[in-house]
């Protein structure tokens, strides 16, 4: 049995009042499962949070969950049936007297991640639908380069309201744009959306649809009053932010030691990107601004800690020619992908 | 003879003493207490005390002089400084910040001062973009560190808790350190 996934020593003790973590054991109250287009999110809710192991047994088509040290308590009342082409069925077994959570993949199942979310606690599965994100296909002979398009803000959280519309709804419009015309340029970028329609995504499930698809560049979209465009990449290690990590949240895992495990935990993987976001914000602002020595604003921006891929975030002034706007991005994006080839 | 000397002597010592001398103790009031004359002139309160805040202003912040009352200690005078900054006229149009208020401050011996603001509008997407954000955080941080030698860095809290973001955009969770990059030249 192949272990792809590392262990987690998370928080048990650190939690009051968690029986079975001071037992070194997990015990899961529930388990949910959301569908989305490029992966499925498996969550396994927890009493606490504790330290597990999670598996893929030998032929690839099957996860295996269990606590690392004690007792698997298995207490949720039902496990659902999924079948979405990725996930099957999830399961509890026994085996050897130690209760297992076996969740049974599907064809399309890809790339698997996990991570730990806490208050409440639980342990997030994401599996990928396929090697590669959605859409706009890539030319034959040459490897599309994934490109995620986040439209700001969705569903109840309108954003900022302008005479030219709804933010939310002004973001969702460029990213289409970007989509559509960098599908009629065949640039052999494979572009996809975190949103497609008017829905309310989270600042972790945007950044987890990106990571899911195997994103190498991730371009968050927001709109601002003018003609201003501005670009930021996340603060880069600022003196202030404990760890040296950029973009780590404290509410994730409270470990104390610093090591290539630890910066891969969620919030973050944007600390591996920092000098590739500065070079896609550069190109992007070059093209958009016509400034070629300009450099993207260095900010503490929540949406990019936990995005594992080159990543800014673009504030677009409302004034600005929205077709004009559209065809600068492409041509950033291409001029960043053209010059990492 | 000497005990006439000895005695004018001693008068004139007593007369000079009386001019040039410390004060004598204050008189106590009909109901028997004292008034507190040298705790009033050490702190000098009927004073103002020049300030400088940072007010977003034209996509920029500026420095712009204020006065506010003197407060006895480091930890109330920061306090006094930062309701000052936002209750500033300059504030009045600026996004996410002229919707925030000042719960408390606290500073700590480490240089940290912690603002907690109130919830009107914190985590409230719609209030402002991700620079009027910025503007609103860097407000707050330059106007303490500049004001304030003994502020190293700032912590944002909204009702007492840690908080990621004000606005929707901004990681407010960890600390902050002065921006004067962010002000108008």
């Amino acid at each position: 049995m192949r272990r792809f996934v590392g262990l987690l020593f998370c928080l048990s003790l650190a939690l009051p009042g968690a029986s079975l973590s001071a037992e070194k054991g997990l015990a899961i109250k529930g388990v949910r499962y959301f569908s989305y287009p490029t992966f499925t999110r498996v969550v396994l809710e927890l009493e606490s949070a504790g330290p597990y192991v999670l598996t893929k047994d030998q032929d690839g088509r099957r996860l295996i969950f269990t606590a690392y040290e004690g007792p698997l308590v298995l207490k949720a009342q039902q496990m659902p049936l999924i079948n979405d082409g990725v996930v099957k069925t999830i399961e509890g077994k026994e085996d050897g007297g130690k209760q297992f959570i076996f969740v049974n993949l599907d064809s399309a199942a890809g790339e698997v991640k996990d991570f730990v979310l806490r208050n409440p606690d639980r342990v997030v599965l994401d599996v990928s639908r396929g090697p590669v994100g959605p859409p706009i296909p890539a030319p034959p002979g040459r490897k599309a380069v994934v490109v995620m398009l986040d439209p700001g803000h969705g569903g109840k959280d309108r954003g900022l309201v302008f005479a030219q519309g709804q933010e939310k709804s002004l973001t969702l419009e460029l990213a289409r744009a970007v989509k559509k015309l960098a599908a009629k340029k065949e640039s052999g970028l494979s572009i996809a959306l975190t949103r497609e329609r008017d829905q309310s995504l989270s600042l972790d499930e945007r950044a987890a649809i990106s990571n899911s698809a195997g994103a190498a560049l991730f371009l968050g979209f927001h709109a601002g009053a003018g003609k201003d465009v501005r670009v930021y990449v996340l603060e880069l290690d600022p003196p202030s932010r404990p760890g040296g990590v950029s973009g780590g949240r404290k509410d994730f895992i409270g470990f104390e030691t610093e090591s290539e495990q630890q910066k891969m935990f969620w919030g973050r993987q944007q600390a591996l990107h920092t000098q590739e976001s500065n070079g896609l914000g550069r190109r992007l602002i070059h093209q958009m601004t016509g400034r070629a020595d300009a450099e993207p604003m260095q900010a503490p921006v929540a949406a990019l800690g936990a995005v594992d891929a080159a990543a800014v975030v673009v504030e677009v002034g409302v004034e600005l020619d929205r077709t004009k706007t559209a065809e600068a991005i492409v041509k950033g994006i291409e001029q960043y992908v053209r010059e990492k080839r | 003879m000497l005990v006439v000397t000895l005695s004018l002597l001693a008068l004139g010592g007593l007369f000079i003493w009386m001019r040039t001398g410390p004060r004598a103790l204050p008189q106590s009031r009909p109901d028997g207490t004292r008034q507190q004359i040298a705790q009033v002139r050490t702190f000098r309160t009927d004073e103002p005390l020049r300030i400088v805040v940072y007010c977003p202003s034209g996509g920029m912040l500026a420095a712009e002089s204020a006065a506010v009352r003197r407060q006895p200690d480091t930890q109330s005078q920061a306090r006094e400084t930062a309701s000052a900054l936002l209750a500033s006229p300059c504030v009045v149009q600026a996004r996410v910040l002229s919707a925030l208020r000042l719960n408390a401050l606290y500073l700590n011996s480490s240089g940290a001062a912690y603002v907690d603001l109130s919830a009107a509008a914190s985590g409230q997407e719609g209030t402002g973009s991700a620079w009027d954000e910025i503007l609103a955080v860097y407000a707050i941080v330059n106007t303490l560190t500049q004001n304030f030698e003994d502020i190293k860095r700032v912590h944002i809290l909204v009702n007492g808790k840690e908080t990621q973001t004000l606005a929707g955009h901004i990681d407010i969770s960890v600390p902050f350190t002065k921006r004067m990059e962010l002000v108008k030249q």
